[in-house]
């Protein structure tokens, strides 16, 4: 586990440190700034994806979707992502007891 | 606008909203480690050192699964690959001592760029310093609460299971409605996972998210294929 932490963070801090550096050379590349307005949503996506891939059983499965999709109908009414992840977080612990 | 800019008082209140996400995060972060078995000291040790948020949970989850130290890193690379964008509009400028130097690229989070780039706008290294500081504070003094709390929390309670899904849909959906793309980024995601499902279940992520980051480069890359070659001289 510890060697694990510090590969980790040397990645982490590799990605920070670099382009603090190289920030001058960089700034005006169009073609990166693009890829980095893809980057990110698609990633998550597929992150997503990871998670629901790790339910030990579909009882799980459908509760991780369900809590899930109760989040994102939180998030899109209330507009607070803290509001939203413990809705979620509630909609799972509690679908627990009945599923 | 306020006088008491670089004061302790005034980074604790600028860095509230840091804290509501942070506080709680950090807690499921720590609940969910010692969840997975590992000792509650490892929950705050990786919270210091990392400092990364979502990737933290990735890799303990990894580690757990007996995941080697070389898939951790391209995972890293690959999650945190967004980071690298952060320090074009990092106030380098205000950076003086080696210590400082070192900080903070260091702890230049998500929340840290959106709260340098939005309201805050650190105008002395002390400023700067300290609102990154006090961002750590909170997010590894919540992994310590979560690590000795989760303890506490019967075994057959599994609503940290979530913490991981719950974190990653509403990232998703928040990246999403900032997105331009957002049709080509759903398929291209969608059909990456298609290619991940297609490899052994240990390559599943590895795969998709190479797969992705391959799709996102020649979008980009294709229609402007005719352009580039006229500019190339330039470079």
């Amino acid at each position: 586990m510890i060697a694990a932490i510090i590969v980790c963070a040397a990645v982490t801090y590799s990605l920070r440190l670099f382009p603090v550096l190289l920030a001058h050379r960089f700034r005006d590349r169009e073609d990166l700034r693009e890829i980095s307005a893809l980057l990110p949503a698609g990633l998550m996506l597929i992150l997503v994806a990871y998670t629901l891939l790790e339910a030990d059983s579909g009882v799980q499965l459908s509760r991780l979707i369900l809590a899930a999709v109760i989040s994102v109908i939180v998030n899109v009414v209330s507009k607070n992502f803290l509001i939203a992840f413990i809705a979620g977080f509630a909609a799972y612990s509690l679908s627990g007891l009945f599923l | 606008m306020s006088s008491d800019k670089g004061t302790l008082t005034w980074a604790l209140r600028v860095t509230v909203p840091v804290a509501m996400g942070y506080l709680p995060l950090g807690m499921a972060f720590g609940a969910y480690t010692v969840s997975l078995g590992f000792a509650p000291y490892l929950a705050p040790l990786t919270a210091l050192v990392v400092f990364a948020g979502s990737i933290e949970f990735l890799l303990v989850g990894l580690v757990s699964a007996g995941a080697g130290l070389v898939q951790i890193a391209v995972t890293t690379l690959l999650v945190n690959s967004r980071h690298v964008f952060y320090g074009f509009s990092y106030p380098t400028h205000l950076l003086h001592s080696p210590f400082a130097k070192f900080y903070g690229p260091y702890a230049l989070t998500d929340e840290a760029y959106a709260l340098i780039n939005s309201g805050v706008r650190p105008t002395t290294q002390h400023e700067l310093m300290l609102i990154q500081g006090i961002s750590q504070f909170y997010w590894v003094f919540g992994a310590a609460v979560g690590a000795v709390a989760g303890g506490l929390i019967p075994e057959s309670f599994d609503g940290f299971d979530f913490a991981l899904t719950g974190l990653f849909t509403l990232l998703f959906i928040s990246a999403l409605s900032a997105a331009t793309q957002r049709g080509t980024i759903v398929l291209a995601a969608l059909a990456s996972i298609a290619v991940g499902l297609l490899l052994p279940r240990d390559l599943f992520l590895l795969g998709a998210m190479l797969c992705y980051a391959v799709l996102c480069v020649v979008l980009v890359k294709r229609p402007r294929r005719s352009r580039s070659r006229i500019t190339k001289g330039g470079a």
